[in-house]
């Protein structure tokens, strides 16, 4: 018995210690971005704030366009998303249901494109952007964006429509269903589950991203949170903490919520993602 | 099927397929497959963004050459490979420890809870969690430094050092992919049945011999499917180089990525970035090869 406890113990002190090493940083952000200058600027450091300030967000609204960049954020992230969920069930879909001339051809294509790091990209895109003038647009940013995401959603759909069963739609094929109408009314809704995991995964790297936006995007209206706080970092030399804290704080809502409302999606999103993919 | 509705209707049906896969396609072939031989093509020429495009020419593998006997280009694909190796290795290492813990029939009633804590850091933007490392990191008001005064050391300049700005970046990376490594082997070792661990118990077996002997053998392709994606993942390491270090002190934390990058969009010299980005890639390939390879001869 003693043995035993002496055991739970040590797990949940270990457990304890990871805790503090994984949240600390960020509580420490988030309680750093409503210190006030002369809190931050304190040895020792206030590791409880003695009073609350909301200068450092008033700061980065006014001085710098994080509202801007929040919005632009989430319009990148939320299109990219929803094209590349229509895209990829539908690429999808026509893989898992149909045997057909180039098959396998553009599925291999698609796994090998998963391969080529994005900095590969970078340069093309510049060039060709630019002379088509869709550098420095949102537009240019979301369709790279989506492309990005596409291998490993058609690859994650395919393998879900796969598991479906092929009576299914041969009953549906009987009953006059058409090919679009048995993906839309029957396989689609069967999967729902597989595209809350494969949205959260393409939403958060949209959500995340940062070097390709970084050679495609220049101004400050078009730039998006990491690329925006970046340009804060590299702007002003003395290190603006309480801003950078602030900036971090409103970066991070998102990806909290995410994490708190659909956790259950998220792990298994992340295990299926590297599992399958 | 009706075979008697004629030829019409037998294109359609052969068109179906194309039609549903035909968005995706399309943009894999103009994103991806295009600019990919086009970064290729690019390689091949003297293409510089400051100079008119009119002097643009073929210089053949003139690029390759540059880059490769570029000491600074050499140097940042070693310190890459270094970091790769103790960034994987700390991450395998830790998110192991992480899952056993979490697996533990002790503490399971709660592993739900701490699992969601635990994965908070992998959902964060590189580019924040690497901002909210700087602020941890600051040379006099950091925490860390408080910490490490506190137990009677010296204070340690996190970015103004080689070596303690190497440290880092390794330890941004580790508290951020972590957690990932500890998602996938619960899920590994969740498919371990549990019986196998009790007839081991009943014969004499020790945990830490079990574990050795019983568990990882198991969970061996799941260990190497953690590493490979892991390892893939730390030779692209960019995002926390630029808001850490840029590169600093001097060009000491230079990565590949961002060596290319420099080379392309500060230096202007797109050709020889193109270069650095196909030997890139190459690199990539090959790393993946081996890995593949191995996992192979684990299955035999």
């Amino acid at each position: 018995m003693r043995k035993q406890n002496v055991e739970k113990v040590i797990l949940y002190l270990l457990l304890a210690l990871f805790v503090i090493v994984f949240l600390f940083p960020i509580y420490w952000a988030v309680t750093t971005s409503f210190k006030s200058a002369g809190q931050i600027m304190k040895v020792p450091p206030e590791f409880f704030p003695s009073s609350w300030s909301l200068q450092n967000y008033a700061e980065v609204f006014t001085k710098h366009q994080i509202g801007t960049y929040f919005i632009n954020s989430l319009i990148v992230s939320v299109t990219t998303t929803l094209c590349a969920i229509i895209v990829a069930t539908f690429a999808g879909y026509g893989f898992s249901r149909f045997k057909f001339k180039g098959r396998a051809f553009w599925q291999y294509a698609i796994i090998v494109m998963r391969m080529v790091p994005g900095l590969v990209f970078i340069i093309p895109y510049y060039i060709i952007f630019q002379r088509l003038g869709i550098l420095d647009t949102l537009f240019g940013l979301i369709i790279v964006y989506i492309t990005a995401a596409l291998p490993l959603a058609i690859w994650l759909f395919m393998g879900f429509f796969d598991e479906l069963p092929t009576e299914m739609f041969e009953a549906a094929k009987i009953d006059g269903c058409s090919e679009f109408g048995t993906y839309w009314r029957i396989a689609l809704p069967l999967i729902v589950p597989g595209i809350v995991v494969a949205a959260i995964l393409v939403f958060l790297a949209a959500y995340n991203e940062f070097s390709l936006s970084l050679v495609l995007i220049f101004t400050d209206q078009n730039k998006t949170l990491p690329l925006g706080i970046s340009g804060m970092i590299q702007l002003q030399k003395d290190t603006p903490f309480g801003t950078l804290a602030a900036a971090g704080t409103i970066a991070f809502i998102p990806a909290l919520i995410l994490a708190l409302t659909t956790q259950k999606y998220v792990q298994a999103g992340i295990t299926a993602g590297a599992v399958k993919g | 099927m009706k075979q008697e509705t004629g030829a019409v209707k037998k294109i359609s049906e052969r068109a179906l397929p194309y039609v549903f896969i035909g968005p995706a396609v399309i943009l894999i072939t103009l994103l991806a497959i295009v600019p990919l031989f086009y970064s290729i093509y690019i390689s091949l020429l003297n293409y510089n963004l400051s100079l008119p495009n009119t002097m643009i020419r073929m210089t053949g593998l003139d690029n390759y050459k540059y880059m490769l006997t570029n000491g600074p280009f050499m140097k940042s694909i070693g310190w890459t490979m270094v970091f790769t190796f103790f960034t994987v290795l700390l991450n395998v290492t830790l998110g192991m420890i992480l899952a056993l813990t979490l697996n533990n029939e002790k503490v399971s009633r709660q592993t739900k809870i701490f699992k969601s804590l635990f994965i908070l850091p992998m959902m964060l933007a590189p580019v924040v969690s690497t901002t909210m490392w700087k602020i941890m990191f600051g040379a006099i008001y950091g925490p860390i430094n408080y910490l490490i005064e506190a137990l009677g050391l010296k204070a340690v300049a996190w970015t103004g050092e080689t070596l303690p700005a190497k440290i880092a970046v390794i330890i941004i990376d580790v508290w951020g992919a972590t957690p990932f490594c500890m998602l996938i082997l619960i899920a590994a070792l969740q498919t371990v049945p549990r019986d196998i661990y009790e007839s081991a118990f009943i014969d004499g077996a020790n945990r830490v011999k079990v574990f050795f002997k019983i568990t990882l053998p198991l969970i061996r392709n799941f260990i190497a499917l953690v590493v490979s994606l892991r390892v893939m993942d730390a030779l692209k390491i960019f995002d926390s180089i630029m808001i850490l270090t840029d590169g600093g002190p001097g060009d000491t934390t230079e990565t590949m990525g961002t060596m290319i990058y420099k080379t392309a969009f500060r230096y202007m010299n797109v050709g020889a970035g193109s270069a650095g980005a196909i030997i890139f890639f190459v690199i990539i390939i090959v790393v993946t090869l081996i890995f593949l390879k191995l996992i192979r001869k684990d299955r035999q």
